[in-house]
């Protein structure tokens, strides 16, 4: 919580700086769109994060945490892979 | 970009946040599946605003007990400010020059280059997550092993505030306790509160989780 203003902050001037950079090189960015579709994304989130806090609490109270730990080293090499094939 | 992906990227971001499993390296794998380039300015800021919106949903959340707990007296609100305080400069003082030494050797010799372009990079997600899962697995099976002992289990408020999940769990706290305090210190220092966090409660006291996952 603390450190998320100066993170925000700090991605919105890189955003500022490239969005100079692009103008400078006759490419311009859409700064208003990249930043409404931020702050869209931040509403969504939040609803979604609300929503998953229901739903996934009472699931995750009786749940087995070596399972996620599985998940990861699957979801790893599936990522490896997407790797892999040129993503 | 389009509503619709920022939409699917929310989504994964709030089923993945709060899970033990790193949202970022989701909402990056989801981003390359979509078409799109995390490395991109206006991608990290869209990163960044999205954990902002769960860090949100969480604080809403926890909102009533929070305030029991962290605004019921000065003396509480005081140790809560300073831990909070000790995390994010525990946080800055080892992310720092971690992020300093990667930008100085990963990307030498690269005119411009920043910690973001990571975000680019598969197979370091993948490595990461292979790592926290690892991590997941030792510490679960760690927990079974103090469960076995049962014993209640101690631990510094510092470390406590430093704290995630899994390495909650390592250090033998229960479930919900080592999950609520990697909500605090990873994502809301405020979240993090005495009566979850404590290293004094006993069996014999209720447990916080009971009350945590209402």
């Amino acid at each position: 919580m603390i450190l998320t203003p100066p993170v925000i902050a700090r991605e919105v001037l890189r955003l500022l700086h490239a969005a100079h950079e692009a103008k400078a090189a006759g490419t311009p960015l859409d700064l208003h769109a990249s930043l409404v579709a931020a702050l869209l994304g931040m509403f969504f989130s939040f609803i979604a994060g609300l929503a998953a806090l229901r739903w996934l609490s009472s699931w995750l109270e009786n749940g087995r945490w070596y399972l996620f730990g599985i998940y990861c080293l699957l979801a790893s090499i599936a990522v490896f892979a997407l790797h892999l094939r040129g993503y | 970009m389009s509503l619709l992906k920022v939409l699917i990227l929310a989504i994964v971001q709030g089923l993945a946040e709060l899970l033990p499993v790193s949202s970022s390296a989701h909402v990056v794998v989801a981003e390359k599946l979509l078409g799109l380039d995390p490395t991109t300015p206006e991608m990290t800021l869209i990163l960044v605003m999205l954990h902002t919106g769960t860090m949100f949903a969480v604080i809403v959340y926890f909102w009533n007990q929070w305030k029991r707990s962290y605004f019921a007296t000065a003396d509480a609100f005081k140790r809560f400010a300073i831990r909070a305080i000790w995390a994010t400069l525990l946080t800055a003082i080892i992310g720092y020059p971690i992020i300093e030494l990667i930008e100085k050797t990963a990307f030498k010799g690269l005119p411009k280059a920043d910690i973001e372009q990571l975000f680019g990079r598969l197979d370091l997600v993948a490595a990461a997550l292979f790592a926290a899962g690892l991590l997941i697995l030792w510490a679960g099976t760690r927990q079974r092993d103090a469960e076995a002992e049962a014993t209640t289990p101690t631990i510094a408020p510092s470390r406590a505030l430093a704290t995630t999940s899994p390495s909650g769990k390592l250090a033998g706290w229960e479930r919900f306790r080592a999950f609520a305090c990697h909500f605090a210190a990873s994502r809301a220092p405020e979240r993090r509160s005495p009566p979850v966090c404590s290293p004094a409660r006993t069996a014999s006291e209720p447990s916080a989780s009971a009350s945590l996952w209402r």
